[in-house]
């Protein structure tokens, strides 16, 4: 999986009191609306692609892009909303944001038995520690993100700590959607380091380099 | 031939009839979701390959009937149910479990067809799939 969200050198303190304030009427309201209709189809797909893969051992290949593209919807509504990056998040499944960086290499083969597994017992042994873990973090999440926006306010720039830490939060609870949305065999890890060299920051810190 | 069509494409023709089980995935028993599905995977799917075309739009078509035949069960076995005090009668089950399993019979065989690549033809609706040009078989 890979998974990033590219910290600007400068923000918009305009646009963060526009989001903070309006951000609810113009970003969340109308994306909500659509995204839940999407959620719904993303749902009925992914309780279908479990009996497809039952059968057939794989995951259907459009599905599975549609799944990754409404998740790559809902990633850059969210990093809109907690102002970690600027501009207008675009409508729809198929465009993307500049700044946020969510692709999943499609599995041409998955577990029956680890998927069975997952869907008779993944609450326990996924949804309770992932869930206790993440919960705990998300409150923390909710504090760094407020300093974050005075920080925003004062300097225009995001602290760098407090932004990869939020990145990291979401990239850890992507991991566990994508496990328990049966797209991948692996076991999403307990911390939230990056999957490879292609995944970090740095390498995108090096391309503008 | 069959064996030439890419595996996605069998696939997709696939996932068409599996819109049956919208209802069941969200977990509201209104037979009418399994009909905004199949419209839904129509429309999503129709400008695809012409085998995605034409599984897609005979799920559709099958929906069609089968989301009356589903109401009808629905309203009977709700019928039952909340007049009769939780008491169901043995007709209902000596009419609807043939039903059900012709409905799951007809989908699962044009399902299974559709992953192995095969234009099974329902004859109900020949005509209008051959109108569209997408009747492979004569």
């Amino acid at each position: 999986m890979t998974f990033n969200i590219q910290r600007q050198d400068q923000y918009s303190r305009g646009e963060l009191l526009l989001r903070t304030f309006f951000g609810w009427l113009y970003i969340l309201i109308p994306h909500m609306i659509i995204l839940l209709f999407v959620s719904i189809a993303a749902s009925i797909l992914s309780f279908l692609s479990f009996w497809v893969i039952m059968f057939t051992g794989r995951y259907p290949e459009s599905w599975f892009e549609f799944q990754v593209k409404f998740m790559r919807w809902n990633i850059r509504v969210n990093a809109s909303i907690y102002n970690l990056v600027d501009g207008y998040p675009k409508f729809g499944l198929d465009h993307e944001h500049e700044g946020v960086e969510f692709d999943v290499t499609y599995p041409e083969n998955i577990s029956r038995s680890s998927v069975l597994i997952r869907f008779l017992f993944g609450w326990l042994y996924v949804i309770i520690p992932h869930g206790i873990v993440l919960g705990l973090l998300s409150i923390a999440v909710v504090f760094v993100n407020f300093i974050g926006w005075w920080a925003v306010l004062f300097t225009g720039s995001y602290p760098k700590g407090m932004f990869d830490f939020q990145v990291s939060f979401f990239r850890w609870s992507q991991r566990v959607s994508l496990y328990m949305a049966y797209m991948t065999d692996t076991y999403p890890p307990f911390h939230a380091e990056p999957d490879g060299p292609e995944d970090s920051s740095e390498r995108l810190l090096d391309d503008q380099v | 031939m069959p064996d030439q069509l890419p595996e996605r494409e069998r696939e997709d023709a696939m996932g068409a009839y599996l819109m049956m089980f919208a209802a069941v995935a969200v977990a509201l028993p209104l037979p009418i979701i399994n009909l905004i599905a199949a419209i839904v995977y129509y429309f999503t799917n129709k400008n695809k390959s012409p085998f995605i075309h034409f599984h897609s739009l005979q799920s559709l078509l099958a929906q069609i009937p089968t989301t009356l035949m589903n109401w009808g069960v629905l309203y009977w076995g709700l019928k039952i149910w909340l007049f009769k005090e939780l008491s169901l009668d043995q007709d209902f089950w000596i009419y609807r479990c043939p039903i059900q399993y012709f409905i799951f019979h007809l989908q699962h065989s044009c399902s299974n067809s559709g992953q192995k690549g095969e234009d099974v033809l329902l004859c109900r609706y020949r005509s209008i799939l051959q109108k569209r040009g997408l009747c492979i078989r004569k």
